[in-house]
C-alpha cells in the first residue's frame, strides 16, 4: 500500500515548507486559523466574568487560550507536514495511550459535576475524552483499510472492538454525550468505509432504540430531553439565558464586551460560548461561523472522495464528521434543536485538551488532503 | 468468516487482482455516491442551524422597538396574586429596585463626596461603605451593587442625591407570606420570574399569561386548615421522631385539597437549590411526599380490596373466610399481628385488619379483576392533581407481573407503592357516593361541577365503605382518632419500608391514617403519613399507625373540625340540653 503512496518526509527545511505551501489545502488552513482567531477574540469577552468568579486576572483566561493555542497549531502545522504513513503511527500511537489514559482517568481522575473526565497535571488538567475522537477515526480507520482476503486480520472487528473499548470507557465517566458523539463519528467512517446497507440501516435502528433505552431508563438522559422543551424549570435557566443572549444579538450584535446575558451563563467561554458571539457579534457572525463548518465538512469529504489511499479517505472522512457533529450539536443546543448538553465548539471555545485535541484534528485533515496525495482518477 | 461490507475492489494492485478469487468479488459499492450522501446531510443539517438562529435572532425586533418608544421603562408583566379559598393572600408580585453605581462613571464626574456616601450609607444600611469607598477612589470595577432589592421609596430618596454613575433598574420579587406554612402548595418561581414548581408551576399560564395579569387566583387551600395540620404534623415529626412526615386534607364531595403539607419543609422565600441526584431528591425539602412520593402503605388497601369484593359480588360482608393459621403465597409467609387464629367474616378481616384474610377476598376476587379495579380506582399511572406540573405527580408503582404472591400482598397495601395522593384520591371516590373525584388545586364553585355522576363503585358499596370504616375509628385501631360528635371513620396501615437494596426493613415503618368524616354523609378526607415514627414513651408498643398516626390525625381533625364549621353533635346536644333545663328551670 505504502509504495503507491507519495512517501513525502516531513523536512523542515526552506524547500520542504515551500512544498507543503504549495501543497495544503489553503482554504483550509484559513478556516482553521479564522477558527483559533475567533476563539481568542469571543474569550476576550468571557474571560472577564469567568475570572471574576474564580478570583483571578480579569484575561487569565485569555492568555490561557493563547498559550494552549501555540502547541495546537504546532501540532496542527507538523501533522499537515507529515506523511501519510507517520499520521497513521502517530494516530495509532495517541489512540493506545488515550486508552491508557482513560483508565487512568477512571481510577485518579478529578471529578468535577458529578463525572470523572479530568487528570489533573501540574499546570493543567488533561481530558482524555477529547484526544481520544481522532486517535478513534485513525485508528479505526488504518483497520478497514485491511483488505478483506484470507489470512489478512479481521479489520473490521478490531476496528469495532477499538469503539467498544473506547465507548465504554467514556460512557463509565459517565459522559453520554461524548460517548454518542464518538459512535456517531465511528458510524460515519464504517458506512463511508463500504458497509452494506443493512449494516448501516441496523446501526441507525440500533441508535434510535439505545436513545430510546436510556430515556426509559436513565431519569437524567430524560431530564436533559424534557428541558429542550420545558424552558419553565429551574435547570432550563440556562437555556433561557441562551436564547436571550441570541435575541438579544438580534441581526448587529450589542457590540465587543456589550453582552450582559453572557455574565448570566456559567459556562459561556466552553458549551455556549456560540451564544456569546451572538449577543455581542450578531447573527451574521453566527451564520459565518455555521458557514465555515459547513464548509469544512463539506470541502473535507468532497476532498476524502476523491483520495485513492483508504487509510487517507476514510480518516479524513472520519475527522470532517468529527468537526460537523461537534460544531452541529454545539450550535444546536444553543439554537434549541437539541437537549442541552456540554458540547466544545471545535477550536473556538475555551479549553486546552479541547484545542489541542481539534490541533490534532484539523492536522490530520490538512496532512491527508495535500495535493501531493493521490487521488483516484 | 463472512465480510461486514463489501471489499474495496478499487483500491487492490493490479497484481492482487488476478489472485483475488472471483466468486469474492461482489458489486462496489460507489464511496464517492456515499461521501455525496455524508456532505448532503451535513450541509442541509447546517443549513437548518442557520434557519433555527436567524429565526431565534430576529424574533425580538419588535419588542424592542417597543421598548425604546416608552422610554426605556419596561413594561413588566405583573404575575397574577395567589389567594386562599378565603381570600387570604398566599403570595403577591412586589415592584423593588436593583441600585448599583458605575464607579468609573463618578470617578470621571469628579468622584464621589463623602457627604453623599453617608448619606448613601444612610438609605441602605446594610451597604459595605468602605468597600464602596474603595472602588469609587480607585475605579477599579465598572460596576458594584449597591443594594439588590430596594424599595421605590429607598430608590427615590438614592436618586434625589444626585450622584452620578448611581442607576436603579426595576425588578419584581414574588413574595410568600405565609411562608413554610404553604412551602409546596405555591412552589416558587426562579430569579426571572417564572414558576418552577407547585402552583407556581403547574399554573404559570393562569399565573404568568398576559391575558390574567393583575386578577388574583383563589386556590382551593384554606390557610387555616393548612397551618393547623402543618402545625400538628410538625408536632408529631417532633413527638414520634419521625424524619418526615405529609398530609391532607380533601373536600370529598368537590376534590378541593384543603391542605397538602410535606415535612420537612423550606421556605419559598428563599428556595433550596434543586437536588442534583435521584437519591438526594427524596430527601430534600423541596420533595413534596404527598405528591411524588411512592411508598407501601399498608391495610388502608383492605379497604379497597372489600369495595372489590363487594362490587364484583364475590363477597358481601358475612363472608366467612378462613384465618386460622398463617399461609404461604408464592414463597412468602403471609401472618397477622396479633391474629385471631380463627374463621372470621369480610367485616372483621377490615375491623381486626387481618392480612391472611385479606389475601382470601382477594382470592375471591380473582387477579384479572383485582388489577382492573385498581385501574377503575385510579391506582395506576398518575393523578391528574389540578395545579400541579406534572413532574411533581408520581405513577403508581405496581406489581410488574401479577401472580398469585402479588395479588395476594397488594390486598393490604404492600408490593404496590403510591403516593399518599393516590390512595387519598381512591377512597375519596369510594366515599363520595361511588363518583369518581378529581382532585385539584383550584378553587371549584358551584356552577363548575359536572352534573353527572361518573360511577367506579355502586351507591350501596359507598355506604358500606363508609361503615367499615365508621367501625374501625368506633371499635379497633382507629379509636386514637375518633374525637366524639364528628362520626369520624377512618383506617390504619402500617407496612414496613422498602429498603434500597430490596426487602423489607423490619425496623422501620411507614404509618398512615385515613379519615373521614362525618361517615352518613362523607365531606372531608384526611390523609396522614409518619415516615418512620418511633415511640418513645417507654411503654416498648410497636410503632403501628393505631399508635402514631391515627392519634395525630385526631388531633389535626379535633382542630380543623371546628374551623370549617362543624359542630360536635353530641356535645352541641348537652349544651342544648343544658340550656333548655334552665329554661325549664327559668
Amino acid at each position: 500500500m505504502t509504495a503507491l503512496i507519495f512517501d513525502y518526509r516531513p523536512r523542515l527545511t526552506w524547500g520542504g515548507v515551500k512544498h507543503w505551501w504549495e501543497t495544503v489545502d489553503r482554504p483550509l488552513l484559513a478556516c482553521a486559523f479564522f477558527l483559533i482567531a475567533l476563539g481568542i477574540v469571543l474569550n476576550l469577552a468571557t474571560s472577564p466574568a469567568l475570572a471574576a468568579r474564580t478570583n483571578v486576572e480579569p484575561f487569565y483566561y485569555v492568555i490561557r487560550q493563547s498559550v494552549f493555542a501555540v502547541p495546537s497549531v504546532l501540532l496542527m502545522l507538523s501533522l499537515s507536514m507529515a506523511s501519510p504513513k507517520v499520521i497513521r503511527r502517530f494516530g495509532v500511537l495517541l489512540f493506545c495511550a488515550t486508552i491508557a489514559l482513560l483508565m487512568l482517568v477512571l481510577l485518579f481522575g478529578a471529578s468535577r459535576n458529578g463525572s470523572q473526565r479530568w487528570l489533573s497535571l501540574i499546570f493543567f488538567s488533561l481530558q482524555p475524552s477529547e484526544l481520544v475522537k481522532p486517535a478513534l477515526i485513525a485508528a479505526s480507520a488504518w483497520m478497514f483499510s485491511v483488505k478483506d482476503e484470507p489470512n489478512a486480520p479481521p479489520g473490521s472487528m478490531v476496528a469495532a472492538g477499538c469503539l467498544g473499548l473506547t465507548a465504554f470507557l467514556v460512557a463509565l465517566q459517565p459522559d453520554y454525550s461524548q460517548t454518542a458523539l464518538i459512535c456517531a463519528v465511528w458510524g460515519v467512517v464504517f458506512f463511508l468505509s463500504g458497509a452494506s446497507i443493512i449494516w448501516a440501516v441496523s446501526g441507525g435502528l440500533l441508535a434510535i432504540g439505545g436513545g430510546a433505552i436510556a430515556y426509559a431508563t436513565s431519569p437524567y438522559v430524560a431530564e436533559r430531553l424534557r428541558l429542550m422543551v420545558d424552558l419553565d424549570s429551574q435547570s432550563g435557566y440556562q437555556m433561557r439565558k441562551t436564547v436571550a443572549a441570541i435575541r438579544e444579538g438580534g441581526l448587529w450584535g450589542t457590540g465587543p464586551g456589550e453582552g450582559v446575558e453572557k455574565l448570566g451563563l456559567p459556562d459561556a467561554h466552553s458549551d455556549f460560548i456560540i451564544a456569546v458571539a451572538a449577543e455581542e457579534y450578531g447573527l451574521l457572525l453566527t451564520l459565518l461561523v455555521i458557514a465555515v463548518y459547513a464548509f469544512i465538512v463539506a470541502r473535507g469529504l468532497l476532498m476524502a472522495s476523491s483520495l485513492k489511499s483508504v487509510f487517507a479517505r476514510l480518516t479524513v472522512s472520519g475527522v470532517s464528521a468529527l468537526i460537523g457533529f461537534q460544531a452541529f450539536i454545539h450550535i444546536g443546543v444553543s439554537a434549541r434543536l437539541l437537549p442541552p448538553t456540554g458540547m466544545t465548539l471545535p477550536l473556538v471555545s475555551y479549553g486546552g485538551s479541547s484545542l489541542m485535541a481539534m490541533g490534532i484534528t484539523f492536522g490530520f485533515l490538512l496532512g491527508l488532503t495535500r495535493m501531493d496525495m493521490e487521488r483516484a482518477p | 468468516m463472512k465480510p461486514l461490507f463489501d471489499p474495496a475492489p478499487f483500491e487492490q494492485r493490479a497484481e492482487e487482482i488476478e489472485i483475488e478469487p472471483v466468486a469474492r468479488v461482489r458489486k462496489p459499492y460507489s464511496h464517492r455516491l456515499r461521501m455525496r450522501i455524508a456532505a448532503t446531510t451535513f450541509l442541509i443539517a447546517f443549513a437548518a442551524l442557520g434557519w433555527r438562529m436567524s429565526a431565534i435572532a430576529l424574533e425580538h425586533d419588535a419588542p424592542q422597538e417597543a421598548k425604546r418608544s416608552t422610554g426605556g421603562i419596561e413594561q413588566v408583566n405583573r404575575r397574577a396574586s395567589l389567594l386562599d379559598r378565603n381570600g387570604r393572600l398566599l403570595a403577591s408580585t412586589l415592584q423593588t429596585w436593583e441600585v448599583f453605581v458605575h464607579p468609573r462613571e463618578s470617578l470621571g464626574a469628579g468622584g464621589v463626596s463623602p457627604d453623599d456616601l453617608e448619606k448613601l450609607g444612610e438609605i441602605f444600611p446594610r451597604l459595605d461603605l468602605i468597600k464602596l469607598r474603595g472602588h469609587l477612589n480607585e475605579g477599579d470595577r465598572k460596576f458594584f451593587w449597591i443594594a439588590r432589592k430596594a424599595s421605590s421609596d429607598q430608590w427615590r430618596r438614592a436618586r434625589d442625591l444626585g450622584i452620578i454613575g448611581v442607576y436603579a433598574k426595576q425588578r419584581e420579587d414574588r413574595v410568600y407570606p405565609a411562608g413554610r406554612v404553604v412551602a409546596h402548595i405555591v412552589g416558587g418561581v426562579d430569579v426571572d420570574n417564572i414558576g418552577v414548581a407547585g402552583v407556581e408551576s403547574g399554573l404559570e399560564d393562569r399565573i404568568g399569561g398576559p391575558d390574567n395579569s393583575g386578577k388574583p387566583l383563589r386556590l382551593s387551600v384554606d390557610l387555616r386548615v393548612q397551618t393547623a395540620l402543618r402545625n400538628t404534623l410538625s408536632a408529631a415529626k417532633s413527638e414520634f421522631a419521625a424524619p418526615g412526615a405529609a398530609g391532607l386534607v380533601m373536600k370529598v364531595r368537590t376534590g378541593e385539597m384543603l391542605a397538602m403539607v410535606s415535612l420537612p419543609d423550606f421556605d419559598p422565600n428563599n428556595r433550596p437549590a434543586a437536588p442534583k441526584t435521584f437519591d438526594e431528591q427524596a430527601r430534600s425539602p423541596i420533595f413534596n411526599k404527598v405528591t411524588q412520593g411512592a411508598f407501601e402503605l399498608g391495610s388502608i388497601f383492605k379497604l379497597l380490596t372489600t369495595a372489590m369484593a363487594l362490587e364484583s359480588g364475590a363477597a358481601n360482608l358475612d363472608t366467612p373466610l378462613n384465618a386460622t393459621a398463617p399461609i404461604r403465597r408464592g414463597g412468602f409467609t403471609i401472618s397477622d399481628y396479633l391474629g385471631k387464629g380463627r374463621w372470621m367474616s369480610v367485616r372483621e378481616m377490615v375491623r381486626y385488619s387481618s392480612n391472611i384474610a385479606a389475601v382470601r377476598v382477594a382470592e375471591l376476587v380473582g387477579s384479572e379483576r383485582q388489577k382492573a379495579y385498581f385501574e377503575q380506582f385510579g391506582i395506576s399511572g398518575k393523578v391528574p392533581l389540578v395545579g400541579v406540573p406534572n413532574g411533581e405527580l408520581s405513577r403508581a408503582q405496581l406489581p410488574r407481573q401479577w401472580g398469585s404472591s402479588e395479588s395476594a400482598t397488594v390486598s393490604y397495601g404492600h408490593g404496590i407503592s403510591v403516593s399518599p395522593l393516590h390512595l387519598a384520591t381512591a377512597l375519596a371516590s369510594l366515599a363520595n357516593d361511588g363518583c369518581k373525584v378529581t382532585p385539584t388545586l383550584l378553587k371549584v364553585y358551584e356552577s363548575d361541577l359536572p352534573a353527572e355522576c361518573d360511577r367506579i363503585v355502586s351507591s350501596d358499596t359507598s355506604e358500606k365503605i363508609r361503615g367499615l370504616m365508621r367501625l374501625v375509628a368506633e371499635k379497633s385501631s382507629g379509636r386514637n382518632a375518633n374525637i366524639p360528635g364528628y362520626e369520624i371513620g377512618g383506617k390504619t396501615g402500617t407496612a414496613y419500608q422498602v429498603k434500597p437494596s430490596g426487602g423489607y426493613n423490619t425496623d422501620k415503618r411507614f404509618n398512615s391514617f385515613a379519615a373521614l368524616w362525618p361517615t352518613s354523609d362523607p365531606e372531608y378526607l384526611m390523609f396522614i403519613s409518619l415516615d418512620d415514627p418511633k415511640l418513645l414513651d417507654g411503654t416498648r408498643r410497636l410503632p403501628l399507625a393505631g399508635h402514631t398516626a391515627a392519634p395525630t390525625a385526631g388531633s389535626a381533625l379535633e382542630r380543623i373540625a371546628p374551623l370549617l364549621g362543624m359542630v360536635p353533635r353530641d356535645r352541641f346536644r348537652e349544651t342544648v340540653s343544658v340550656e333548655e333545663k334552665q329554661d325549664d328551670e327559668g
